[in-house]
């Protein structure tokens, strides 16, 4: 007996849309029952780097072919992974096309920039799509053409690793609902003000330039993650009432301790930050305060202990290491 | 969650009670519905799920409603409930669908999904022969019509 045709339409469109969209496509000649659903998959996953140099082709042929036949009355996601063959106009066209689906979620991740050395822009459709909650770029992208009229009001969680942005600020200004933001790359120069923003994940490398700095204002962050070791001029990060996780590592020249005052409602502290002045005391009271972890590789960590053992009344936990 | 001692009579459909706490029960989100709408029998016909297959869906509900409530370790636990849900999982292709039926019509989502995500992974990387012949899929095309899909869909049964 045919044991998956007790399944319902919906349920076998549901275990399709777990299955790589390669594989989806060749259950169309299983039995004509089959035919009818990889069409209505609502989720389009693409990996490239199995297809070598010269059949590059196929695998665009494949994408064209399974991506503009879909009919899915929402397509939930597009995700791509691409090797070293991808052409930045196919990569352009594919997103357009989930865009005009209604796209939720777009995932793609290239090589870095330095192995491939073309670069893909975004469709200047994606930045109104008013579906789009979740975007995640890594790699080829060149976002230099964000329109000031850029406005993503569904956008959840966007995360962009080794990406070119001109300017990251005003993307971030079209986006009033973003929770969870990740963004690594080298010399980042950026004003994060979202009041919406609950996570953030932020890693600066530095290009051997010196920065001009960044700005960090968003009063709903419960966890952040910060990394940078750029020579900044400043560092601004505005109170955070609602922190309850911080991981803060800044290596150049963090100038003045009132800096720490946006910390100050955290539960969980971990700190690598050397000071320019030296600390006054009594200055704040990390009144959540109950795991603290201190970095001593950095000048003044002495001070830093001293004083958060003071001002922490909660603490329980305090870790010191040495990682360099 | 709501929590009480308050036991609830599961019926299957060949009429033999599984007697559960309401919190396990209320991991059926269609039982959950029927309490908060007011159904306050303390016995609920599951009338197209058979013995073997509620025993099953209970032993799920039943673990996962004693992880949620452990406080703290939470990597732990999590961890000792994937490998829960995995060896739960294991079951043969029968089994499976009648789990993934149940789930379906009980609404208990997390057994759907891991259930679905199960099906999905003996899916992949398998030849559409493979899979008619694990599946017992009848194929309902002539060799001619056959040929025909595989033709206009060639750039899917490429390696």
């Amino acid at each position: 007996m045919d044991m998956i045709s007790q399944l319902s339409d919906d349920l076998l469109i549901r275990i399709l849309s777990l299955v790589p969209t390669k594989h989806v496509m060749a259950t169309c000649c299983l039995s004509k029952r089959w035919l009818l659903f990889w069409s209505l998959v609502p989720k389009l996953e693409y990996d490239d780097s199995s297809y070598s140099d010269e059949n590059y082709a196929t695998f665009t042929k494949f994408v064209y072919g399974s991506l503009m036949s879909n009919k899915a009355p929402v397509l939930e996601s597009l995700t791509l992974t691409l090797g070293p063959n991808f052409q930045a106009i196919d990569v352009g066209i594919w997103i357009e096309t989930a865009v005009c689906h209604r796209v939720h979620a777009i995932i793609v991740n290239t090589l870095p920039y330095e192995e491939k050395g073309t670069m893909i822009s975004l469709p200047s459709s994606i930045y109104t799509c008013e579906t789009l909650e979740t975007l995640e770029l890594s790699g080829c992208f060149c976002l230099n053409d964000i329109p000031f009229s850029v406005c993503l009001p569904s956008l959840k969680t966007l995360e962009i690793i080794n990406v070119e942005v001109s300017s990251l600020t005003r993307l971030l200004s079209g986006c009033p609902n973003l929770d969870h933001l990740v963004v690594h790359r080298e010399d980042i120069d950026v004003d994060i003000v979202v009041p919406s923003l609950r996570k953030l994940n932020m890693v600066n490398y530095t290009g051997g330039q010196k920065g001009s700095g960044f700005v960090i204002d968003a009063r709903s962050l419960v966890s952040l993650y910060i990394k940078d070791d750029v020579f900044n001029d400043y560092h601004r990060i505005e109170y955070m009432p609602k922190l309850e996780e911080a991981y803060v590592d800044i290596t150049c020249g963090v100038r003045d301790h009132k800096f720490l005052k946006a910390f100050t409602c955290a539960r969980a502290l971990s700190l690598c930050l050397s000071f320019l002045e030296v600390l006054s005391p009594r200055s704040m009271i990390f009144h959540n305060l109950v795991y603290l972890t201190l970095n001593t590789c950095v000048h003044g960590w002495w001070d830093l202990v001293t004083h958060m053992l003071q001002d922490s009344p909660k603490l329980r936990f305090l870790k010191l290491h040495d990682v360099r | 969650m709501s929590e009480s001692n308050k036991k609830i009579s599961l019926i299957s459909s060949e009429g033999e009670a599984f007697e559960v706490s309401e919190a396990v029960a209320r991991e059926f989100e269609i039982v959950a519905h029927m309490l908060e709408d007011g159904c306050s029998g303390s016995s609920i016909p599951i009338t197209t799920v058979d013995s073997n297959i509620l025993g099953k869906v209970i032993e799920y509900c039943t673990k996962h409603v004693e992880v949620g409530n452990v406080e703290g370790n939470s990597e732990k636990a999590e961890k000792d409930l994937e490998e829960f849900d995995k060896r739960f999982i294991a079951v043969e292709m029968n089994t499976l669908f009648s789990l993934i039926l149940a789930a379906n019509y009980l609404n208990v989502k997390g057994l759907l999904n891991i259930g679905c995500q199960k099906v999905a992974d003996t899916i992949k990387d398998m030849k559409p022969e493979e899979v008619r012949s694990i599946f017992n899929i009848e194929n309902d095309y002539t060799p001619a019509e056959e040929e025909v899909v595989r033709k206009e869909n060639e750039w899917a049964f490429q390696p």
